[in-house]
């Protein structure tokens, strides 16, 4: 029978070792015991005994050489017939395998606005994070009034006591059957019909009055010629890519952003909190004549985003503003808002910030007017009138000044919206 | 037990150590075998002869190095070589693996990974014997790299004070791993020691199978008549090193080979012989058998499945409810 | 009901145990009368008893814990008592890595009914190395259940238990609070472990405290109730295991969470209870958790330096009010 020599495991950390001496040549008796072979392992030179008694009819791996623990190395025949021992075999029985029954799971509180690369955080205890999830309120129209501005319970709850909808509808008053009838109190001097807010408008509501209670607004606007914007949009056109002046606007925004990170930040009690990515949110009303409201849907991280990509986006979410099917990763997030009141032919105005940010762009539409150029003669000139509101806890008019030039510059060079990236 | 023992039982008992310790240092430096091994080849003579000389119901601890003590003490090798490999029908359920195997229904309260531990343990068995007004007697093996413990002084103060039936044996090997008795023995002899400690003390060739169970058997008649404890100084050597791994750099070649030559087994082989109490053949007769026993015993635990990992979680509190609620954790 | 100093319920649960199963003794330094035990938690029973019930041992705690464990291997059911549970440090291999495991080393084989008593905590500028709160260790050590009884009607109940069980329980007493009353009833009772108490009701903050601690936490309570803040003080009683869900409905109710334990900050078993409740509980969390704990230094001897080390009522009044935003 020819057994196997093997490279042993002499110790609990030994991986390899090195045949460095055959103790015995081919050819040679061994018997069990004796030493056969000397190794070295990572922490000494041993000799190996012999497990079988025979001749040593192979050497597999020659002095000087490193194998693996369990590498046969030689083989040793004791020149019989292989005896087949008899073998009982034993039923064992296994022990039952046990079910853990696995941990209760954590109350899972609410996903954050994910997906996003770092969209700006708002200071919120994660108990105030899951009511506002709960009762869809925006956390950045919440004041926090917990340590360095947390939006705590306390705070969610005040927020909550002035935004729910006092009004009941008549069928939901339960008329108990031998009540007395009520004794109705006339109604003076009202011929109108009160409409009740909508949750979104009184949301709408409590933000405006939060923002322009809160936050000193100033006024800055500037004239930007769009004639090349509107030669790059019909260019964009003649090649099938379609684009609006606003997806101009929001490129052009994004690029004097990244100048301006001050402008791209949320006002934080004692501090102003400048976020990484310009998360640009576009102003659309709702409903086709009177107000049925105003949403701000979020395009995250439009630094990274081209003109495309851009007017890809901004579309979409448009569509799914006026169609209700925006969620809660569209709204959250914003750091400066575009509003755009140019399809209804209005020159400018000025829009309220959508405080915790810090400014809001206010645009009209493109009007045809005449202009002189460089060499005082009258030319056609395309004319749109930007105002930025901004608060005054965080910026300055010196300041807006310079990001509506450097706005203007990038809108009256505007093939740069396309080659910036 | 009587002073008629079985020499014949001896014989077989030691051999059965032999070849599983054999089998035991193959399969390991095969790599079939997760963990320590430390071999007790060489101390045949002092496992048997002290375990044979106490009851099914006495006692015993032993150390890391306690396959021979406890199969002495009545484990048995089959579970034992499926403990080794890990396997789900271990002595331990695969829990405790070689340095720790036990068998509390055959008396023993196990090996023990730490040096000394097993003093105190068995210094509370004899105790509860005593409060049982039993005539039980606890025997606690330790080696002599145990000479400096505290645990070791305290036991036998302990004993001594408390009049306990313990039997401390000091499986004498000359070496604490590495470290020879000159560099960790305060005085040439420790007998000495425990007699100041005030209990009978002796010292006998460990390599004598029958001169161990004579001094074993005489402690345990005075353990059981209430006379107290005993200490026996076990002189012995183990072939190999502290364990797989040792470099066998501590121990000089020559000193090694001259204790080989002193090898128990052969030795009762010729007293057996030379007292006409069996033939050579029946001897080798013996020693097959054993020899099949273990090699079947072998490749049976090696085809032993495992047990499932989630059994990690099994066998630590006695309270099913409680004990899975400390471990999980989170009550469900 | 009666009412008794925490010491004589100690001690009376230990004495009506002895007496209800023959299997039980004790084993410890200075327990025998007239001594009864250095904080007299064993007065007044080998006088009934008997000495060969209640022995007295050589100062030797490894061999104390051995000894013990090796009678419960062996059919009895030990209590042993560590004089101070600094003490422990002498005997961690018997308490870790023996009492602990020798039933899952031996595949179940082992069982071990065996209490270790011992007291802790500071307070009577008993300074560095016999005021040590070390329940974290042991909390630390699977295969042991840790109790830490605040009231002698707690204490008496979850000691009778302990001895009951048929696994190692080490009993955590303090020294400050032996000489505190409470009613207990009259005849045998038993308290489950894992199976926390809450001591005060609340509706603004969870307050978790153990031990000595607990009477801290009440009085705090009281102070809390004077600005119109309505704490729950809540006592585990036993830590392992740990009654996790009163702990977790009570800050689902309240948002707020105090957790104060006596031993030092650092790593502590505070340290674990805020973890299990941020993670179990994040969403309902109003604040982050505050911890109350001795400050990361041993135990000076000095009083006026030891309260300063030790947790005070007035850092728990503060630790409640900041978890709700008032400073």
């Amino acid at each position: 029978m020819r057994t196997e020599v093997v490279m042993p495991r002499m110790g609990q950390s030994m991986e390899e070792g090195v045949v460095l001496k055959w103790l015995k040549a081919i050819g040679d008796k061994v018997t069990r015991g004796e030493q056969l072979v000397e190794i070295e392992t990572d922490k000494a030179t041993v000799d190996i005994e012999s497990f079988a008694t025979g001749t040593l009819v192979e050497i597999i791996v020659s002095e000087g050489q490193s194998v693996a623990v369990g590498t046969v190395i030689a083989i040793v025949d004791d020149a019989q017939a292989v005896a087949a021992p008899a073998v009982e075999t034993r039923t064992s029985t296994a022990p039952a395998a046990v079910s853990i029954p696995a941990p209760v799971a954590a109350v899972s509180a609410p996903t954050s606005v994910g997906g996003r690369s770092k969209p700006p955080r708002v200071n919120a205890s994660p108990l105030a994070k899951r009511l506002a999830f709960e009762h869809n309120i925006d956390l950045f129209a919440v004041r926090g009034t917990g340590p360095g501005g947390r939006i705590g319970k306390e705070d969610i709850k005040l927020w909550l006591g002035k935004n729910t909808s006092t009004a009941q509808p008549a069928a939901s008053i339960p008329v108990a059957a031998a009540a007395p009838a009520p004794t109705v109190t006339a109604v003076k001097a009202s011929n109108g019909i009160k409409a009740p807010l909508s949750k979104m408008k009184l949301a709408t509501a409590r933000r405006m009055v939060e923002s322009k209670t809160t936050a000193p607004h100033f006024y800055v606007s500037m004239d930007i010629e769009m004639t090349r914007a509107l030669e790059l949009r019909a260019s964009l056109k003649a090649r099938g890519k379609e684009v609006s002046v606003n997806d101009l606007l929001l490129k052009a925004v994004a690029l004097a952003l990244a100048e301006f990170p001050n402008l791209n930040s949320t006002f934080a009690g004692d501090a102003v909190e400048r976020h990484v990515g310009i998360n640009l949110a576009v102003a659309v009303a709702l409903g086709e004549k009177e107000s049925e409201g105003l949403l701000t849907p979020v395009i995250p991280n439009c630094q990274q985003l081209s003109l495309l990509e851009i007017a890809a986006a901004s579309r979409s979410a448009i569509e799914r503003a006026r169609s209700g099917r925006l969620n809660a990763d569209d709204m959250g997030g914003g750091t400066f808002t575009v509003s755009n009141l140019g399809m209804f032919g209005v020159r400018s105005f000025e829009a309220i910030v959508n405080t915790p940010q810090a400014a809001i762009l206010a645009v009209g539409a493109v009007r045809r007017v005449p202009a002189f150029d460089a060499q005082d003669r009258v030319v056609a000139s395309h004319l749109l009138t930007a105002t930025v509101s901004a608060d005054h806890r965080v910026s300055d008019g010196a300041e807006v000044a310079r990001f509506l030039k450097m706005l203007k510059g990038y809108l009256e060079d505007a093939f740069v919206l396309v080659s910036a990236g | 037990m009587g002073t008629q023992v079985n020499w014949l039982d001896l014989f077989r008992l030691m051999v059965r150590i032999r070849y599983f310790e054999q089998t035991a240092f193959e399969l390991y430096t095969g790599g079939k075998l997760p963990g320590f091994l430390h071999l007790s080849i060489g101390q045949e003579a002092t496992s048997v002869g002290a375990c044979s000389a106490l009851r099914a119901d006495d006692y015993m601890a032993s150390t890391h190095r306690g396959h021979g003590d406890t199969i002495a003490k009545g484990l048995a090798v089959e579970p034992a070589m499926i403990e080794l490999f890990g396997g789900a029908a271990g002595s331990c359920r695969a829990k405790g693996g070689s340095m720790h195997i036990a068998d509390f229904s055959q008396g023993i309260l196990g090996a023990n990974g730490i040096i000394g531990a097993g003093i105190p343990i068995t210094v509370g068995a004899a105790l509860s014997a005593k409060q049982r007004k039993s005539d039980q007697v606890a025997l606690c093996f330790f080696g002599d790299g145990a000479t400096g413990i505290g645990p070791l002084h305290e036991g036998m103060n302990m004993a001594m004070l408390w009049k306990l039936p313990v039997i401390f044996v000091r499986q004498n090997n000359h070496y604490a791993e590495s470290t020879p008795r000159h560099e960790y023995q305060g005085i040439p002899d420790v007998v000495r020691w425990a007699e100041g400690y005030g209990m009978p003390a002796t010292k006998v060739d460990g390599n004598d199978v029958l001169a161990v169970y004579t001094a074993v058997a005489q402690a345990a008649a005075r353990g059981r008549r209430g006379e107290g404890p005993s200490f026996i100084d076990s002189e012995t050597y183990r072939w190999y090193g502290h364990n797989i791994g040792d470099p066998g750099t501590a121990r000089p070649k020559e000193e090694v080979e001259m204790w080989k030559a002193r090898d128990p087994i052969a030795r009762f082989r010729r007293v057996i012989i030379e007292h006409n109490i069996a033939s050579g053949t029946d001897l080798d007769a013996i020693d097959a058998e054993e020899k099949a026993r273990l090699q079947a015993a072998a490749e049976m635990a090696e085809k032993e499945p495992k047990p499932p990992v989630e059994a990690a979680l099994e066998d630590l509190y006695s309270d099913p409810v409680l004990g899975s609620r400390a471990i999980q954790g989170v009550r469900v | 009901m009666t009412e008794i100093t925490y010491r004589e319920a100690i001690r009376d649960a230990q004495r009506e145990e002895l007496e209800r199963d023959p299997s039980v003794f004790l084993i410890g330094e200075d327990l025998r009368d007239p001594w009864g035990g250095a904080y007299k938690t064993t007065q007044n029973i080998s006088n009934v008893v008997g000495n060969d019930r209640v022995l007295n041992t050589p100062i030797a705690e490894e061999s104390i814990i051995g000894a013990a464990l090796g009678a419960a291997l062996t059919g009895m059911r030990p209590v042993a008592e560590l004089q101070y549970l600094d003490f422990v440090m002498r005997a961690m291999d018997s308490v870790v890595n023996q009492v602990a495991k020798v039933r899952y080393m031996s595949g179940g084989q082992a069982k071990v009914p065996l209490v270790i008593r011992a007291q802790g905590g500071g307070g009577k500028s008993s300074a560095a190395q016999h005021g040590n709160s070390l329940e974290a260790w042991l909390c630390h050590v699977p295969g042991l259940f840790v109790a830490m009884p605040a009231t002698p009607y707690d204490a008496k109940g979850l000691l009778k238990t302990a001895i009951r069980m048929d696994d190692p329980v080490f009993f955590i007493e303090h020294k400050m609070l032996y000489m505190t009353k409470g009613e207990v009833p009259d005849g045998d009772y038993t308290l489950p472990f894992g199976v926390a108490d809450i001591k005060r009701k609340g509706e603004d903050v969870t307050i978790v405290a153990t031990s000595r601690m607990v009477l801290f936490a009440l009085e705090a309570a009281a102070e809390l109730e004077k600005e119109g803040i309505s704490a729950e003080v809540i006592d585990p009683r036993t830590l392992v295991p740990l009654d996790e869900a009163a702990i977790l409905e009570s800050v689902h109710k309240t948002n707020r969470l105090v957790v104060v334990n006596e031993a030092v900050e650092r790593c502590g078993w505070a340290a674990e209870v805020t973890a299990m409740v941020q993670k179990c509980a994040f969403s309902d969390l109003d604040a982050p958790i505050e911890r109350v704990c001795s400050l990361n230094v041993p135990l000076p001897f000095q009083p006026d330096m030891e309260r300063f080390v030790l947790p005070s009522v007035n850092d728990i009044v503060r630790a409640a009010r900041l978890t709700l935003g008032k400073v």
